[in-house]
């Protein structure tokens, strides 16, 4: 979160500097480091506990799942040269969090030296809900950078295409994190894809569907040159999604019959699914009620086809379409259109 | 405090001298007395004569040196001469995660006894014989509900008084129980209070006085439970008392009732309301001597010094934060001396961690109060004033403006 980033390095010798500087003053010492990546801080803790090894410091860690009452066990097992590595912060929440704002005093009284492993959402909660506590800080050193190697790739993939937040807040942080996480990938194209995409998601559910279709757009860039057509096809939905959303419904149309192609072609029948219910509620939208029902009648025979969950989806957009229409006017129109709706749907995509 | 106050003529010693974390005792020669003494006022109050002994409240924002000044009212020699002072925090003997305004009655009347105790002497026989009654009956009475009460209780009246704190710290069953038995025959125990103070007056020729430190740390419904609906209870006690109360219940509406009795710790002025570039060379001033009691003018420059004021908001520990971050900043640097780089980059750390506790709909508020440094509802702004981005300054009316670390962060 800081706006200008010293080297790693640097920020290491820091967080060793301040312990032992505590130390040399027997003065208690709060910490936080706030991390991105397990990986990165394991490394990173080494290389502290090299620094702190070689000033004559012991590192005890501290399980906070185990230990709700953290300041009297600290201070139970504190000795003069002790500094404690705290993880798992989360697992002691929300008994922990009392106790360490009612308790701040015990680490001051016992020269208590500790630094608090946490991320971002901890950190957040702890400033929140041990506000007392969090105003005895000494300092936060951020070590948000993500290390690439093959081995980290699935986890970063997932952080990446992690779009499951509740609150604005929660989807804010995200974008904080995944900008920031997206600068640090340059050449790193297969996540920055993703990256840009799912940033483009979360734009699209905040309501800042321009800031959406720019990313979508990059997205799309990258994911056309390294020849990910799934992610092609993806994109290509999405921003038919935020067009729509915008209310630009026949520009959505253009995307979601492209992405369409691209999903039959390679034979992804799932995603088939999605843009077919999208391009039916595109339709409906327009008044074409024919399209719009021979796309959800597609889709719906290919989601319960393949036994995706979702088709119920197509089945409240088909409802929702009989209750428009009038029960009379809808059996006429599904009379006359199921029987050719998949030449309907092959009509609509092959006349582009 | 573990070290001496010495001047510090290098960064290392300076970063030490700037822990933002232990409230100074008193006759720390770090001590900085404000323009406006609101100590005095608090104790010329006290010394005044009264019909009645008073209750007074005391506020100001987290970190802005309120443990520090009682500290110092309860070391002071006017008052230690008229009157027998004890000073608690209410976290050392009560769970203040789970507070009630038994709990607060039974702890003062406790510590009292306790205090007394301490210093040797012993109230008259009567009495002990009274208090023994009144303990027996209580322990009879919560080992209706809890056999092995009595086996747990210490001997003596003193045993008493620290077991069952002991208790109201760590059991909450038992704690519970012992507010249900206590609170139907309150007055009883208001009376057992009472009767102390009036033993320990006679006998020292001095009025009590209690300082209670720290209620302001448990959470706003306790508090404001304990503050408003049981204020008649908890200033029954017939000796002056000093509470601390949480800062959004100090300028809430519903407590105006006692307007007069209470006093405030105000943040030090460094600018006037509604012209943020209209310095206000006092404060500065004040501010420079918190930071040069503590080291010497070489170790920064002055441009940086001035910068560390402003960022330090005009609150002590937030200044010695900001400036302990910076003097580590320079050693990181290896630089003898701070300068301006290494403050605006704990500005930027410090504007962070503000971010974290900030939700969407309070930069609304925040841009609002620095447009045009107007208090709102306290309901509205509470939480930020508890959190330090809206600090309240006072001169002829009461004002206030946003954390200075923030104004980049809302006008981004």
């Amino acid at each position: 979160m800081n706006e200008e980033k010293e080297p790693l390095e640097t920020r290491v010798s820091r967080l060793g500097g301040y312990l032992t500087r505590s130390y040399n003053h027997n003065k208690p010492s709060l910490l936080f480091a706030v991390y991105l990546s397990e990986f990165h801080r394991a490394d990173i803790e080494k290389n502290i506990r090299k620094v702190l090894h070689e000033q004559g410091l012991e590192i005890v860690e501290v399980d906070a799942g185990k230990y709700k009452n953290l300041p009297d066990y600290l201070s139970s097992i504190n000795s003069k040269n002790t500094v404690f590595f705290v993880h798992n912060v989360e697992k002691g929440f929300p008994d922990s969090l009392q106790y360490l704002n009612f308790k701040r005093e015990t680490i001051a009284e016992h020269q208590i030296k500790v630094v608090f492993w946490v991320t971002e959402e901890e950190l957040t909660r702890i400033s929140r809900e041990a506000p007392d506590f969090f105003a005895f800080r000494n300092r936060v050193v951020e070590f948000m950078e993500v290390p690439i190697s093959d081995g980290r790739r699935t986890e970063l993939v997932e952080f990446a295409q992690d779009t499951e937040y509740k609150s604005l807040d929660e989807i804010k942080s995200s974008i904080e994190l995944k900008e920031k996480l997206l600068k640090e990938l340059s050449g790193e194209d297969e996540i920055s894809g993703y990256l840009l995409g799912y940033l483009g998601i979360l734009y699209d559910q905040i309501g800042s569907y321009k800031k959406a279709i720019e990313y979508y757009e990059k997205a799309l860039g990258i994911v056309q040159e390294i020849g990910n057509r799934l992610g092609e096809g993806t994109n290509l939905g999405n921003l038919g999604l935020a067009y729509s959303d915008l209310g630009k419904v026949e520009k959505a149309i253009e995307y979601y019959e492209k992405a369409l192609a691209i999903f039959k072609e390679i034979g992804d029948r799932r995603s088939e699914g999605i843009g077919l219910n999208n391009l039916g509620v595109a339709f409906e939208n327009m008044k074409n009620y024919k399209d719009a029902l021979a796309c959800f009648l597609r889709a719906k025979d290919i989601r319960t086809d393949i036994k995706d969950p979702n088709f119920k989806t197509t089945e409240a957009n088909i409802k929702e379409l009989k209750e428009k229409l009038g029960e009379k006017e809808f059996e006429n129109l599904k009379t006359d259109v199921a029987p050719k709706a998949e030449e309907i749907v092959k009509s609509l995509l092959n006349k582009k | 405090m573990p070290e001496e106050f010495i001047v510090a003529d290098n960064l290392d010693k300076a970063w030490s001298n700037f822990d933002p974390i232990y409230p100074l005792p008193a006759d720390c020669p770090f001590y900085v007395e404000r323009e406006d003494k609101p100590l005095n006022k608090l104790k010329r109050a006290l010394l005044r004569e009264h019909r009645q002994p008073p209750k007074y409240f005391f506020s100001g924002h987290r970190g802005c040196g309120k443990s520090t000044e009682l500290n110092i009212l309860a070391a002071d020699n006017e008052i230690n001469q008229k009157f027998f002072v004890i000073k608690y925090s209410v976290k050392d003997v009560c769970d203040v995660n789970n507070l009630s305004y038994i709990d607060v009655l039974f702890s003062l009347g406790a510590q009292l006894f306790i205090g007394y105790s301490d210093t040797g002497k012993e109230l008259r026989p009567e009495l002990i014989k009274a208090l023994e009654d009144w303990k027996n009956n209580v322990v009879e009475q919560v080992r209706e509900e809890i056999d092995s009460f009595e086996g747990s209780i210490e001997a003596g009246l003193k045993g008493f008084f620290i077991s069952v704190l002991g208790k109201f710290r760590s059991e909450d069953n038992t704690t519970k129980t012992i507010r249900t038995k206590i609170e139907p025959r309150l007055s009883e125990l208001i009376e057992q209070i009472n009767l102390i103070v009036a033993d320990i007056e006679g006998k020292e020729k001095k009025k009590v006085l209690i300082l209670i430190d720290d209620m302001d740390k448990p959470n706003l419904d306790q508090a404001k439970k304990i503050f408003y609906d049981y204020n008649t209870a908890i200033t029954q006690p017939s000796c002056s008392i000093v509470f601390t109360v949480p800062i959004s219940i100090f300028f809430s509406q519903e407590f105006t009732a006692i307007r007069e009795t209470r006093f405030f710790i105000p943040n030090v002025k460094l600018h006037y309301k509604d012209d943020k570039n209209r310095k206000s060379e006092k404060g500065f001033k004040l501010m420079s001597s918190f930071i040069f009691l503590r080291m010497k003018e070489d170790l920064i420059e002055p441009d940086a010094c001035e910068y560390a004021i402003k960022m330090g908001a005009g609150v002590f520990r937030e200044t010695a934060r900001i400036m302990q971050i910076s003097a580590d900043n320079a050693i990181a640097k290896e630089r003898s001396r701070i300068i301006k780089e290494d403050v605006v980059r704990a500005e930027s750390e410090i504007r962070s961690d503000f971010k974290r506790m900030l939700s969407s709909k309070d930069y609304d508020i925040l841009k609002r109060v620095c447009k045009n440094n107007e208090m709102y509802g306290i309901e509205e702004i509470g939480h930020l004033l508890h959190n330090l981005s809206i600090l309240e300054y006072m001169n002829d009316e009461t004002w206030c403006d946003i954390h200075p670390t923030l104004e980049k962060l809302i006008n981004l």
